[in-house]
């Protein structure tokens, strides 16, 4: 191999190892979700086979389970919301006139954490026992280790957990760039439909996901630490579904919405008009949010939950539908007397729409709890839903797909070849998914089944095997006119937002000139301020995120495939585990010296119309949207010991078997430290940097000493035989406790990062970014232990 | 100074507050003089949290306020009410738990 081969290769690998830029992110989160889809595809392709006549023995068993399992969970969680991250992170900069998201770096994170995620819930498929085979619901107590055996499970466990955080900093991220970065003019009002969608799909993500991580976190440790939770008889089976629930169904919207937006501004753009009602849609959604926390209990209604919260919960799930209907009716409409151009992402938007009917009617009835006990097991809501993740969500993706393909790569693809695409799958979807609303009386992950429904079945195969084959087309379309295709103009098809205002594909830094919008509407390019330039982005390129990643697959890969170290509790300690942790903690040390020195600034956007976040900086509104996501999490977890503290009936006090002074104490350290650490902030802000560090040390002396009195009291009371052997209450004492511990872990090298910081003159009474940040953090401990505190000593 | 002096104070007065609230939570409990201990430290606890929220929110002259939005600061000040006369009714004859 020549030598100028093997640069050219080191070359390609460190600029896509070590890019920020979020066309690079968007255009890898495209690229990998496909690879995902195809993984889950196959599944989903072996288990029709599987079921195309009775008695077939092609998967049978544990093997059917797991792959139906991960068939669901690769689609859902690394192929729907990725690929729509995916085109959100390529687009919405673009449609709201921003040179970048807020946080390059972080962008990266979380697509390097999103990749090794995927990456480990495929190893888990060679995992001593296999993967996953508790279905996608992952219910209790089927993920017990008693019926879920070997470490499968554990790694997707893991994934899932990696999968959350990856998921959380693209939340922090979009919900700041879409509120801080907009362009002058770009008011909410004229915020384009698809980046009203991602504002909404990202306030779900940060409410819905921590309650997910919770909840895995919780199943970890009853498989690895010998924890209790979900196999209690005190309803751990119905802790699980509460859990999972109250993530899951706000998971449909959070899958939904994306493809609304492309549909929505596809269907204005080919239709010539403006989107009919577009502020009711708008409020539509906001309501549908809302109302997607009010209704999981609807997936419970066959477990036997008090008929009160069933009849709430009925009509909660009956008036969700009405901001959807809403939105189709305006979709409609908007076609009305337009002036319509059947293209293909037309088409995929038009059936999409077409789809979202039958899938949204077929799930009202759902809504009714006598047809919901009817339906819940059956092939009746796998009809339902896959009608809405495949018929709505999957074409609208799709339609987004060929909508800014030429945008994106600067080249037009077949149109033809598009519309055939469109026809087949079209077609085939309704062989695929149409019977299975007929075999209503089948019950659902079986892999064998009675005689009578082998025709349904037979054509649902049918189905899928042409539906299957339908995406060969666009893989042959869109890669072939990626390279062959005829130059795509700016704007091909005429369309109305920002991001058709600059090149095809476009610059580095998305925009000549600043784009501004004038208040009658129209766009204007100012000359740029030099703020960004290209170079700026080439400075910025950074191997941390791939590093942190990197570490966290050794980290998962070592839970199996390394010799053992040590074992704590029923956990392998390797030494692969441990090198992934070494490259993890190097990774974030250069991240933090990197700041340190200044290295990786981006300017602050002006200061514009953003509210609710008027006269806050990017990063601050950043932590804010952090610090909401971990109150949903430790919300969960309070929410499951209030749950199981109502169910127990001998539960003892807490300050019989906890030393209330030692609560005290801790108690009083915390909010000492909160006080000093705020206590330097005042200091910098008059300009006095003895007064910070003195106070900042003061600050990192309590919260040490916060952690040495934990450490004493844990060994105190395991010495005493209150272990995690004890019961519930102590399960849920350490579990919590632990975190909470955790946490202020954490505090203490954010604050050695401030002393470091101002030991070599990194802060001014005029600049001293970081300081509030990490205050608003320690805030945040101080506010969870002010519930910890009652509820573990006093109570 | 006269700033310097002015945050002190309100800095120092939270601390206590939350100190103190923290103590007399204990006391209150510890006495039986909370008839409804769960109620009671519900309150407590939702006193704090607001406390807590505002002051990061509401700052005197701070730049760490999240600007216009009084909604959030009208609904903590209603929270921060709300907690301080739950916890004092827990304690009296009128809802004993």
């Amino acid at each position: 191999m020549s030598e100028g081969y093997l640069n050219q290769i080191s070359r390609f690998l460190w600029r896509w190892l070590t890019t920020t830029n979020h066309k690079d992110i968007g255009l890898l989160y495209i690229v990998t979700s496909i690879y995902f889809f195809l993984v889950a595809g196959a599944l989903g392709m072996l288990v029709r086979a599987q079921l195309t006549k009775p008695g077939n023995t092609i998967l049978v068993g544990n093997e059917y389970y797991e792959a139906v399992t991960m068939h669901g969970l690769f689609m859902l969680l690394w192929f729907v919301s990725p690929l729509a991250s995916g085109l959100a992170n390529y687009i919405v900069p673009l449609q709201i006139g921003a040179r970048d998201l807020a946080f390059p770096r972080l962008n990266a994170l979380s697509y390097w954490l999103y990749l090794v995620s995927g990456l480990i819930a495929l190893v888990s498929f060679f995992a001593p026992g296999g993967t996953a085979s508790a279905g996608w619901t992952l219910y209790a107590p089927l993920t017990s280790d008693i019926y879920s055996l070997g470490k499968g499970l554990d790694l997707v466990g893991l994934a899932i957990i990696l999968l959350s955080a990856s998921v959380t900093l693209g939340t922090i991220n979009f919900l700041v760039t879409i509120v801080k970065m907009r362009a002058p003019g770009m008011t909410w009002a004229r915020l384009p439909m698809f980046s009203w969608t991602i504002v909404f799909t990202v306030l779900l993500m940060l409410w819905a996901f921590p309650t997910l991580i919770a909840a895995v976190f919780l199943l970890f440790l009853d498989r690895n630490f010998g924890t209790r939770f979900y196999e209690s008889p005190l309803g751990g089976s119905y802790l699980w579904a509460h859990l999972f629930w109250f993530f899951g169904h706000p998971e449909v919207y959070i899958l939904l919405f994306p493809a609304l937006g492309i549909i929505a501004d596809i269907i204005s753009t080919f239709s010539r008009r403006q989107l009919f009602a577009k502020h009711i849609i708008v409020l539509g959604l906001s309501l549908g949010t809302a109302l997607s926390f009010l209704v999981w209990v609807h997936h419970m209604f066959i477990t036997g939950i008090a008929l009160e919260i069933r009849k709430i919960q009925s009509f909660t799930t009956a008036i969700i539908s009405v901001p959807f209907e809403m939105t189709v009716i305006a979709m409609i409409l908007t076609l009305w007397r337009g002036r319509i151009w059947y293209t293909t992402p037309m088409l995929f938007a038009i059936g999409s729409i077409f789809n979202f009917i039958i899938g949204g009617a077929t799930g009202v009835f759902l809504s009714s709890v006598p047809l919901d006990i009817a339906f819940r097991g059956t092939y009746w809501v796998v009809g339902h839903f896959h009608y809405i993740v495949v018929g709505v969500i999957t074409f609208g993706l799709m339609a987004g797909l060929y909508y800014w393909f030429p945008k994106i790569t600067g080249r037009m693809y077949n149109e033809r070849l598009g519309k055939i695409h469109f026809v087949i799958a079209f077609a085939s979807i309704h062989l695929l998914y149409m019977p299975w609303f007929f075999l209503m009386d089948m019950p659902r992950r079986i892999y064998d089944y009675a005689p009578e429904w082998a025709i349904m079945n037979l054509m649902s195969t049918v189905g899928a095997l042409i539906f299957g084959a339908s995406f060969l087309l666009p893989l042959i379309n869109l890669t072939y006119s990626l390279w062959r295709g005829p130059r795509a103009p700016d704007n091909p098809w005429n369309a109305y937002t920002l991001e058709w205002l600059t090149t095809s594909p476009p610059p580095t830094h998305n925009f000549e000139g600043e784009p501004m919008i004038t208040s009658d509407g129209r766009v204007v390019f100012i000359a740029a301020n030099g703020g960004y330039s290209h170079h700026v982005h080439v400075e910025h390129q950074t191997l941390t995120p791939f590093g942190i990643s990197l570490g966290a697959l050794l980290f998962g890969l070592g839970l199996i495939y390394s010799p053992t170290l040590f074992t704590i509790f029923n956990l392998n300690v390797t030494l692969l585990s441990v090198v992934g942790v070494i490259v993890m903690v190097v990774s974030l040390l250069k991240w933090a010296w990197n700041d340190l020195h200044d290295r990786f600034t981006i300017p602050e956007p002006k200061a514009l119309e953003n509210w609710p976040l008027s006269g806050v900086d990017k990063v601050r509104s950043g932590v804010w949207v952090f610090l909401m996501g971990e109150m949903f999490l430790f919300g969960t977890l309070i929410g499951t010991w209030l749950f199981i503290r109502t169910r127990s009936l001998a539960w003892e006090p807490g300050y019989l078997s906890h030393d209330i002074t030692i609560g005290l104490v801790n108690t009083f350290i915390l909010f000492t430290a909160t006080y000093f650490y705020l206590l330097g902030y005042l200091f910098i802000r008059r300009g006095s940097i003895s007064g910070l560090i003195l106070s900042m040390v003061m600050a990192l002396a309590l919260l040490v000493s916060f952690l040495l009195v934990k450490v004493v009291e844990w060994s105190h009371l395991v010495s005493v035989g209150y272990t995690l052997a004890t019961g519930l209450q102590a399960q849920l004492y350490y579990t919590l406790t632990g975190l909470h511990g955790l946490h202020v872990l954490l505090g203490v090298p954010a604050i050695a990062y401030v002393i470091a910081k101002a030991l070599r003159g990194g802060y001014t009474r005029e600049e001293h970014k970081g300081v509030v940040e990490i205050g608003l953090y320690l805030g945040m401990v101080e506010m969870i232990w002010v519930f910890l505190f009652p509820m573990f000593y006093l109570l | 100074m006269e700033r310097f002096r002015a945050s002190l104070t309100i800095y120092t007065a939270t601390w206590l507050i939350l100190v103190g609230g923290a103590v007399l939570e204990a006391v209150f409990i510890l006495n039986g003089i909370a008839r409804w201990p769960e109620l009671f430290v519900l309150g407590v606890s939702g006193f704090q949290t607001s406390l807590i929220l505002l002051f990061y929110m509401h700052l005197r002259d701070e730049p760490i306020s999240v600007k216009a939005m009084p909604v959030v600061t009208l609904l903590l000040l209603i929270a921060l009410l709300a907690g301080a006369i739950t916890s004092v009714l827990a304690c009296t004859p009128y809802v004993s738990g």
